[in-house]
């Protein structure tokens, strides 16, 4: 399994992935980043692959331009999803990204002061680390041993925090203890494996295992995308190459909800009419495949009308905040997630909902510069609203 | 050319580029062929321009033109007879961001695109408003338009609905030196098929249909003859698309998905008959039955019907399980299909990994074989002439080259005829005196196009040399294992 990790860092492990690249450019056509570039192939993902083929066969090498181009991705893995032949392009680029590091041509400015960041204050916003329970409202309390361990995330703990109070509200008001380490919870690693900065990611990473592991919680639940996807992909594999044990079952917020509806254990008390639109966050939706969950959620509120999207479940757009994108290409991202505002506007929902603090955040900034009539909200803030009758 | 590239960006500013990391990436198509043929070629353009509008390629060919800069159209090189890879240097035309839908008229059944406009988005845009396409190729998640047009291709509906040529009413086209033609009428012909050798198409108006629901029925046909008998009877009941595919290739696209299956049969073909609910004939049923049964056939289960069609963009999936894969294409009458196919499958009884193949409304049937092969060794160069022996056994059957591009330019009249290709070439003459509008592909003339001429023959006639040579190596199979699973 350690040499999977190995693998899935190192570029060269994926050269027959390469090669089998059928140049059908039906990634190309999926590609928010290209949607939104100048438009030349190099920028596609078959560009980038065809690339990639090249330099590993050693006919090109790394430019700064290559370099930059690399970047330019969310995660978003809608290109995963269409390959003819299931290239895991996702984790291709993020080992291309490794190699750049590797070769000090990479990461971009940004992305270094994220990694500055998270060495000094172990998040990636600079934040002190007792300033990571200032979210919390009074009279939340976790409890010392409980099956639960909220696993805050750092946008969701200094910048974006609806989301992780509304989930303790939630849990409280279902009787459902949990425990939580705000002050000593380090950044998930999200931010730095995406942008390739894999020498940075293992003390966070097993700062964070052994945090879990001492709490012999059952359960990891977060509110984050971006932390449940790396907490359940990521963190088995690095911690058999730690040699430490993860047994732990990790859960987005939204599988929690759902399954606290469908045992009875949340009481519906009131109606919100409100037509809404749904957006399935990347990391939650395709990374995890949580497409059911939050429409269930919303299916058990009275009154709440869902409209779908043109680009929903599997085929969602993107926030345009993911894979490093928003912190180096601020502009790439705001016009990414201004195209989603458009789509979700089109729906003629007068709210749109979705269930990452990350995407939360984009959206709530491009309603703003684009001042449009939508409410941007989490699907689990109307469940609570529900909830309180 | 540095005149040319100057004029070309005062006018077109950040619509073109000469950056030649961008340039190495179009120096190539689909088509994955021996380094010593790509060698022959300068494939990398000098400059890339992507027009956003019909305006932009009018500008960008009239001075090309007047500089004399070989232009080579490019949509979404999705195509692998080398229509798209420069074959010296010059300008690329990327079209890809030429993609308005210019107007759906619902009343009329017909709706005006720009060239670059994907097949996916369109269906997408005719599915708001309760119509459909009436032809998509299986590339539709990502090809254009005006790349099926120029290819002269079919797809999925081909059955009901004919080529594209049949389903196209009318062209805008910019010609080499810059001009803008309306094209209509029998003259359509003469465009469809000619590769971007005439011009730059910009504008199409095509036939569409109400949209209808699907129904796909997966049907076991013990052997090719049995397939063949099938697909002739189901002309009677007015299908909107057939296809068959062979056990090895579906026991080959089950081994490649996300999620491996068992495949829906273990012998002989799988043929694929897709009816509309607005068109079935009276008694539907008992007719398809009575088809089904009369040819020795068997319907299977309806989901495995409804999977087939699902996977119809996914033919190449099976590269994932061969690597290596080497495809050849023909089109023949369907009276031969079985005939072709046993003769194929015996030449290549250990490198055949699957056949594909889907009927048109002519009766004929367009192929794909796929052959086993390993790539990297020396050999390899003399394995590749497997990937021509189903065309040469085809050719004993009347069957031509489906697309001719580069590489098969010297067979455009096999697959054209006589007279069509006559309309072809005096139109290139006329047009295109200096042949500077893709050279080498498809058609040209004098001495500027003997070289690619002979090279195309050479392939012909060597491949055909080499053919028992090229059985006498067996690839080591080899697979690749999902990632990331
Ligand atoms: C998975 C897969 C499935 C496929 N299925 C089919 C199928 O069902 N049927 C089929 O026929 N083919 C099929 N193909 C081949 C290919 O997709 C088609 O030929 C397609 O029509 C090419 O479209 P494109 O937009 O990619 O054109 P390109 O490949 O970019 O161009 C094709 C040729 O046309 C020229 N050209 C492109 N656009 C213009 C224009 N606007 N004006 C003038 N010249 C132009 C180019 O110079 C080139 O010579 C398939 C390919 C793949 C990878
Ligand atoms: S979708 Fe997959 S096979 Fe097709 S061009 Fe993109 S990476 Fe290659």
């Amino acid at each position: 399994m350690a040499d999977l990790l190995d693998s899935l860092m190192n570029l060269d492990s994926f050269r027959e992935d390469l090669k089998i690249c059928a140049r059908c450019g039906f990634c190309k056509n999926v590609c928010p980043t290209h949607k939104f570039s100048d438009g030349f192939e190099d920028t596609s993902p078959r560009g980038r692959l065809y690339f990639l083929a090249e330099y590993v066969q050693g006919k090109e090498s790394l430019t700064p331009e290559w370099v930059d181009r690399l970047y330019r991705c969310t995660s978003r893995e809608r290109c995963m999803e269409v390959c003819q032949t299931q290239i895991p392009l996702v984790p291709l680029w993020e080992a291309a990204r490794a190699r750049t590091v590797k070769m000090g041509l990479g990461p971009m400015p940004a992305h270094k002061r994220l990694r500055d960041a998270v060495k000094k204050f172990f998040n990636p916003y600079g934040e002190p680390l007792e300033k990571q329970r200032d979210w919390m409202l009074d009279g939340m309390q976790e409890a010392k041993s409980a099956e639960i361990f909220v696993f805050g995330g750092c946008t969701a703990s200094y910048r974006v925090p609806n989301m992780l109070r509304t989930g303790i509200q939630i849990l409280q008001k279902a009787n459902i203890p949990y425990m939580y380490r705000g002050g000593e919870e380090y950044c998930c690693a999200s931010p730095i494996l995406r942008t390739g900065q894999v020498e940075a990611a293992e003390a966070l990473i097993k700062h964070n295992i052994e945090l879990i592991a001492q709490s012999k919680a059952k359960y990891v639940v977060t509110p984050c995308g971006g932390c449940s996807k790396t907490l359940k992909h990521d963190y088995p594999v690095w911690a058999k190459k730690l040699g430490l044990t993860w047994n732990v079952k990790v859960m987005h917020f939204c599988e929690i909800y759902a399954r606290l509806i469908e045992e009875g254990q949340i009481k519906i008390q009131k109606e919100i009419n409100k037509v809404i639109t749904y957006h399935d966050p990347c990391h939650v939706g395709r990374a995890q495949g949580l497409f059911e969950e939050p429409r269930a959620i919303i299916k058990a509120i009275p009154g709440l009308k869902l409209l779908e999207m043109e680009h929903h479940g599997p085929d969602s757009r993107c926030c345009g905040a993911g894979g490093g994108v928003k912190s180096n290409y601020p502009k790439l991202a705001d016009q990414i997630c201004q195209d989603r505002v458009k789509e979700a506007m089109e729906t003629g929902a007068e709210m749109l909902a979705t269930m990452c603090p990350f995407c939360q955040g984009s959206f709530n900034q491009a309603v703003k510069a684009l001042n449009v009539p939508l409410e941007v909200a989490g699907v689990d803030a109307l469940l609570l609203e529900a909830m309180e009758g | 050319m540095a005149d040319f590239l100057s004029e070309l960006q005062d006018k077109l500013g950040t619509a073109v580029t000469a950056d030649p990391q961008i340039c190495r990436v179009y120096d190539h198509d689909l088509g994955e062929m021996p380094a010593i043929l790509l060698s022959l070629f300068k494939r990398t353009p000098t400059a890339v321009v992507l027009p956003k509008t019909c305006d932009d390629v009018h500008h960008a060919l009239a001075i090309a033109y007047a500089h004399k800069v070989p232009i080579t159209p490019r949509a979404q090189a999705s195509s692998g007879y080398g229509g798209t890879m420069p074959t010296k240097g010059g300008l690329v035309v990327d079209l890809s961001r030429l993609r308005s839908i210019v107007e759906i008229d619902q009343e009329k059944l017909t709706c005006t695109v720009e060239a670059g406009v994907v097949w996916a988005d369109l269906e997408a845009a005719l599915n708001k408003v309760g119509l459909a396409l009436c032809i998509c190729p299986t590339s539709g998640p990502s090809s254009t338009v005006g790349g099926l047009f120029a290819m002269g291709g079919m797809g999925i509906g081909s059955m009901r609905y004919g080529s594209i040529l049949d389903v196209v009413t009318k062209i805008e086209v910019v010609d080499p030196d810059g001009s803008f033609r309306q094209v209509e009428g029998s003259e359509l012909e003469t465009y469809a098929f000619s590769q971007g050798t005439l011009g730059i198409i910009t504008k199409l108006t095509l036939n569409v249909r109400k949209a209808a629901q699907i129904l796909p029925y997966a049907i076991h046909a013990p052997n090719a003859k049995a397939a063949e008998l099938l697909m002739q009877s189901l002309f009677l009941l007015n299908p909107y698309s057939v296809s068959a595919v062979s056990a090895e290739y579906l026991d080959m696209q089950s081994r490649s998905a996300k999620h491996p299956y068992l495949p829906p049969i273990e012998s002989g073909l799988l043929v694929l008959a897709v009816f509309t609910g607005d068109e079935l004939i009276p008694d539907f049923d008992p007719w398809l039955n009575k088809v089904i049964s009369s040819s020795g056939c068997r319907l299977l289960a309806p989901e495995v019907g409804q999977h087939e069609w699902e996977a119809r963009f996914y033919p190449m999936r099976i590269k994932r399980n061969a690597p290596a894969l080497l495809v050849g294409e023909y089109l023949v009458d369907l009276k031969y299909f079985s005939d072709v196919f046993n003769e194929v499958s015996a030449k290549l009884k250990y490198d055949v990994v699957g056949f594909e193949g889907f009927v048109n409304r002519e009766r004929k049937v367009s192929v794909l074989v796929y052959v086993q092969d390993s790539a990297e060794d020396l050999l390899s160069l003399v394995r590749m002439g497997k990937a021509m022996v189903p065309l040469h056994i085809a050719s004993k059957f009347g069957g031509c080259v489906y697309a001719s591009g580069l590489w098969f330019n010297a067979s455009t009249r096999s697959i054209l005829g006589d007279s069509r290709t006559k309309r072809l070439l005096a139109r290139k003459h006329d047009l295109d005196p200096l042949m500077l509008m893709n050279p080498g592909k498809c058609c040209g003339h004098g001495l500027t196009h003997l070289p690619f001429a002979l090279l195309s023959k050479a392939i012909w006639l060597g491949t055909k040399l080499i053919t028992p040579l090229s059985c006498f190596f067996r690839a080591k199979p080899r697979t690749l294992a999902p990632k990331g699973e």
